[in-house]
C-alpha cells in the first residue's frame, strides 16, 4: 500500500524560512515541544523523553540537536504540518534522522539554506508516513536521497579524495607547461 | 544535414514567439529578430556548425537551424531554445570582455587541456542560463534534454552524466530523468558528489558566474584529463557560444591576469563554502596536502608578476573565436601594457615664433591625418588619386609676430632584436614594451617616428622614413628577427644625409646591448661609423641617446659620448621602461620621473 499524500513540500519549507528568532534562541525545548503536541491533540511527552530534552550539562552535540529540536517543535505548530503527524512520527524524527544530521548542519541552516529546508520537510513527511503532494513513493526517496546530509558528505569526500589525485596531476602538469614555455624562450 | 528545408510555417511561428522569449529576460532588450534557417546549409553560412542555434555577440544576432530543430525534435520548444539564446546574450557570458575574463580564469585550472576552456565556458553558462530559465520562468529546458539525448546515438561520458546528473538536482529531478541512470540504481559516488558541488556552485555564483569559473572548471579537470575531448558534448549539439566573440573588439584589460584567476582556480569540494564542510566534523580525515589552487612555482616564468605572456593573451583572444594574427596580438598586448606608462611626449618651443600662414605644397603620404590632404590642389595636380602619390597637403610658414609654438620632437628610434632578445610575440620583450611606451607617446605629441628593427648585416625591419602611421610603426617595433648583431648604418646615415635644417628636429634612440659596438663599422660604402654618427646627430639636432643593458664594458662607449650621444645603462630589461618615462620627462621638459 503506498503513503498517503501529504502537503506540498513548499507548505514546509516557507513554514521554516519563516522560523521566529525565538526559536533559534535558548529554549525550553521540552516545554515548547509538550505546548505545541497539547495543542495538536497529541499524545503527551514521556518521562524519559522530557529528561532526554533537558540534560543538566549537554554537550555541544547535544546542544545542536535540542536547537534543531526547536526548530521542528516550529514546523510541526503548523496545523496543515501538525495534522499528519503524531507524537511517535515527531519522536521518530527526533531520535532517528535528526541526531544524525543536527551532527553535521546547525539549526540555523535548517532555516536559512534552500536545501536544508527541503531535507528538514522531507525528513518529516518520511517519519509521518506521508509522500508530498504530487509526488510519487520513488520520486519523494530520490530527492531526499539527493539532499540527505550524510549521503552528501560521504560523496563529497569521495569527491575530495578524488580530487586530491586530480589536484598532484594538475600541478605536475602546470609545472611541465612553465617548463615548456621557459625553454621556448630560451630557444628563441 | 541533408534532407527536406523546414518549412516556413515554422519560421513564423518561431517568429512570431520572438518577443515571448525576450520577455523572459526583460523587455527592454535591445536585439535584432533571430535568423531563421530553414536549412542546416544556410545555417552554414551564418557561421552555425556545431549547434541547432548561437548568438553572436559581435552584432548582437541570434541564428538558429530549423532544419536540426525539427531533426531534433524540438520544434515545439521556440520559447526554450531563443531564450537560451538570448541568456547568453543577456546573462552570460553578456559580453567578449566577460566571456574573455571567464576563459582566463579556466584555463589556469585546466593545465594541459587549455583549449576546452571556450566549450567549458559554454556549458558553465548553460547551467546558470537554463536554471533561471528552468526554475524562476517555469520553462521545460529539461526537455530539451531529453529530446537531444534520444535523438542522439551516442553514449553519455562521465563528465556529461555529471553534467546532467546536476540539472536533475537544480530542478529536482528524478534520478534518470536526464542521465543514463537505472531508476534505484545511483551514478558512481564521485560523479554523485561532484553534481551535488556543481548545483550548489551554480546556485552559490548565480549573481556573479564568473567568480566561479574557475571552480567549474577544475571540477571538470579530472574527468577531461581522464578522457579527454571527448569528454564534452557527446552529442555535439551544445556549441552555441564558443564563437560568440568572433568579429568582437579584443576586450581590455586581459594582458594582465585578475588575481581571480590564481585564487579561484579551486576544486569546490575544497572550497568550504560549497562543500558543506566548513562547520562540520567531516572533513577530519580529508588529506592535508590539497587545501587550495595549484601553487606556482615562484622560479616559473609561466603567468609570474603582474602580466601574462603576448602567446597565453593570444590563445585567450583565439579561444573567443577571434581571428588574429600574432601581429595583431602583438600590438594590442603591447598597447594595452604600455598605457599606464604613457607620458605626453615633450615639445621644446620653436625658434621660429609666429603666425601660421600658407607657403605651398607638399606630398601627403599615407599615416598623416586624412584631413590635412588638399583635395583642390590633389585633384588639380592629377585626376587619378593615388595616396601617397599624386595626395598633397598645403605647407605653412609662420609670421615672426606670433607668439612661439611648442613643436614636438620626432623620434628615430632603433631596436637591437638580435639573437639575445626575446621574441615579443612569444614572451614579454622589455625593449619592445619600451618602444612601444615611446613610440606612442610621440605620436600622443604629434611627433613623427622612423623605427627600425635591426640584427645582422642586411637583417632590418623599417619604416622607411618618419610616420605617424601607428600600424606600421608597431609593426617594426613589435617584429622579431633573432639573427646576428650588427648595427644598421646606412639606415641612419640614409635618413640624414639628406635632413634638411628646417625639418623638425629628431632624437636618435638606440636600444642595445653590448653588441651597439657595431656602430663604429664602416658603413657598405666604406665611410666610417664615427663620421656617420657625427653627421647624424648633427642634423637630427634633437640629440642621441643609446640605452644599454651591458653584460662587460665594450670598446666605444667613451667615444660615443665624445661623439654627442647620452649613453644609459639600465640594470635589466625591465628597466627600458622607467628609462622610457624618465626620457620622455627629464631630457626633453626637465620634469622628474
Amino acid at each position: 500500500m503506498s503513503p498517503a499524500a501529504g502537503p506540498p513540500v513548499q507548505r514546509l519549507t516557507r513554514r521554516l524560512a519563516e522560523t521566529p528568532s525565538a526559536f533559534l534562541g535558548p529554549v525550553d525545548v521540552a516545554a515548547v515541544l509538550s505546548d505545541v503536541l497539547a495543542d495538536l491533540g497529541h499524545e503527551p511527552l514521556s518521562e524519559e523523553w522530557l529528561d532526554a530534552l533537558t540534560p543538566q550539562r549537554p554537550s555541544e552535540a547535544q546542544v545542536g540537536w535540542l536547537r534543531t529540536c526547536a526548530v521542528v517543535a516550529w514546523l510541526v505548530a503548523d496545523p496543515q504540518v501538525g495534522t499528519i503527524t503524531s507524537t511517535h512520527a515527531v519522536l521518530r524524527l527526533l531520535g532517528g534522522d535528526l541526531h544524525t544530521v543536527a551532527e553535521h548542519v546547525r539549526a540555523e541552516d535548517f532555516v536559512g539554506e534552500d536545501d536544508r529546508r527541503e531535507e528538514l520537510a522531507r525528513l518529516l513527511l518520511r517519519a509521518a508516513g506521508v509522500v508530498p503532494a504530487g509526488e510519487t513513493e520513488a520520486q519523494a526517496a530520490d530527492r531526499l536521497a539527493t539532499l540527505d546530509t550524510a549521503t552528501r558528505l560521504r560523496v563529497i569526500a569521495e569527491a575530495r579524495a578524488a580530487e586530491a589525485h586530480t589536484a598532484k596531476v594538475r600541478q605536475a602538469l602546470a609545472r611541465k607547461r612553465a617548463q615548456e614555455a621557459a625553454a621556448k624562450a630560451t630557444r628563441e | 544535414m541533408r534532407g527536406r528545408a523546414a518549412p516556413t510555417e515554422l519560421v513564423e511561428a518561431w517568429q512570431d514567439r520572438w518577443s515571448d522569449a525576450l520577455g523572459l529576460w526583460s523587455r527592454f532588450t535591445r536585439l535584432r529578430p533571430p535568423t531563421l534557417c530553414t536549412t542546416s546549409a544556410a545555417a552554414r553560412r551564418e557561421g552555425l556548425r556545431d549547434s541547432f542555434a548561437m548568438i553572436r555577440l559581435a552584432d548582437q544576432s541570434v541564428v538558429v537551424d530549423l532544419q536540426r530543430i525539427v531533426a531534433l525534435g524540438l520544434a515545439d520548444r521556440p520559447l526554450e531554445v531563443l531564450g537560451h539564446e538570448i541568456g547568453h546574450h543577456i546573462a552570460a557570458p553578456a559580453s567578449v570582455t566577460t566571456s574573455a575574463r571567464v576563459i582566463a580564469r579556466m584555463r589556469v585550472a585546466l593545465p594541459g587541456v587549455e583549449h576546452t576552456a571556450p566549450m567549458l565556458a559554454n556549458l558553465y553558462a548553460d547551467l546558470l542560463i537554463n536554471d533561471r530559465l528552468q526554475r524562476d520562468r517555469g520553462l521545460a529546458v529539461h526537455e530539451l534534454y531529453r529530446a537531444i539525448a534520444a535523438a542522439s546515438r551516442s553514449t553519455p561520458t562521465p563528465l556529461w552524466r555529471m553534467y546532467l546528473r546536476t540539472y536533475e538536482i537544480l530542478w529536482a529531478l528524478q534520478g534518470g530523468t536526464l542521465t543514463d541512470a537505472e531508476p534505484g540504481a545511483p551514478l558512481a559516488s564521485r560523479i554523485e558528489g561532484d553534481a551535488q558541488l556543481c548545483a550548489r556552485l551554480v546556485r552559490s555564483y548565480t549573481s556573479q558566474w564568473a567568480d566561479g569559473a574557475g571552480r567549474f572548471a577544475a571540477l571538470c579537470f579530472g574527468y577531461l584529463e581522464a578522457d579527454g575531448d571527448r569528454s564534452l558534448d557527446p552529442a555535439g549539439v551544445w556549441d552555441d557560444a564558443t564563437t560568440a566573440g568572433a568579429g568582437a573588439r579584443i576586450p581590455p584589460g586581459l594582458a594582465a591576469p585578475d588575481p581571480e584567476e590564481e585564487a579561484g582556480a579551486i576544486h569546490p569540494a575544497l572550497d568550504p563554502a560549497l562543500n558543506g564542510l566548513g562547520r562540520t566534523t567531516g572533513d577530519a580525515a580529508a588529506p592535508a596536502d590539497v587545501t587550495g589552487p595549484p601553487r606556482v612555482d615562484p622560479g616559473s616564468t609561466a603567468s609570474a608578476g603582474q602580466h601574462r605572456e603576448p602567446f597565453e593573451y593570444g590563445e585567450i583572444l583565439r579561444a573567443l573565436g577571434m581571428d588574429l594574427t600574432g601581429h595583431e596580438v602583438a600590438v594590442r598586448y603591447y598597447r594595452e601594457l604600455a598605457q599606464r606608462h604613457l607620458v605626453p611626449f615633450p615639445t621644446r618651443p620653436d625658434t621660429t615664433p609666429g603666425e601660421v600662414l600658407p607657403e605651398g605644397f607638399e606630398a601627403w603620404t599615407p599615416g598623416e591625418p586624412l584631413a590635412d590632404i588638399d583635395w583642390l590642389q590633389t585633384v588639380l595636380t592629377s585626376p587619378t588619386v593615388i595616396p601617397g602619390v599624386t595626395t598633397v597637403q598645403r605647407v605653412h610658414g609662420v609670421d615672426d609676430m606670433a607668439p612661439p609654438a611648442p613643436v614636438p620632437v620626432d623620434l628615430d628610434i632603433y631596436i637591437d632584436s638580435s639573437g639575445s632578445m626575446p621574441n615579443p610575440q612569444q614572451r614579454l620583450s622589455y625593449p619592445a614594451l619600451a618602444g612601444t611606451v615611446l613610440v606612442l607617446s610621440a605620436l600622443r605629441a604629434g611627433a613623427r617616428v622612423q623605427a627600425t628593427l635591426w640584427s645582422g648585416a642586411q637583417q632590418f625591419q623599417t619604416t622607411d622614413g618618419f610616420t605617424e602611421d601607428r600600424d606600421a610603426i608597431l609593426r617594426v617595433v613589435l617584429g622579431h628577427i633573432g639573427g646576428g648583431t650588427a648595427f644598421p648604418l646606412h639606415v641612419l646615415r640614409d635618413t640624414y644625409r639628406n635632413r634638411r635644417d628646417d625639418d623638425r628636429p629628431a632624437h636618435i634612440l638606440v636600444v642595445s646591448d653590448d653588441g651597439v659596438t657595431t656602430i663604429f663599422n664602416d658603413d657598405e660604402e666604406g665611410t666610417p661609423g664615427r663620421e656617420v654618427q657625427a653627421t647624424a646627430l648633427r642634423r637630427a639636432r634633437g640629440g642621441g641617446t643609446w640605452v644599454l643593458e651591458l653584460f662587460g664594458r665594450p670598446a666605444g662607449i667613451d667615444e660615443a659620448r665624445d661623439l654627442g650621444w647620452t649613453i644609459e645603462e639600465v640594470d635589466d630589461l625591465e628597466g627600458l621602461v622607467a628609462f622610457a618615462r624618465r626620457f620622455a620627462r627629464a631630457t626633453y621638459t626637465g620634469t622628474p620621473a
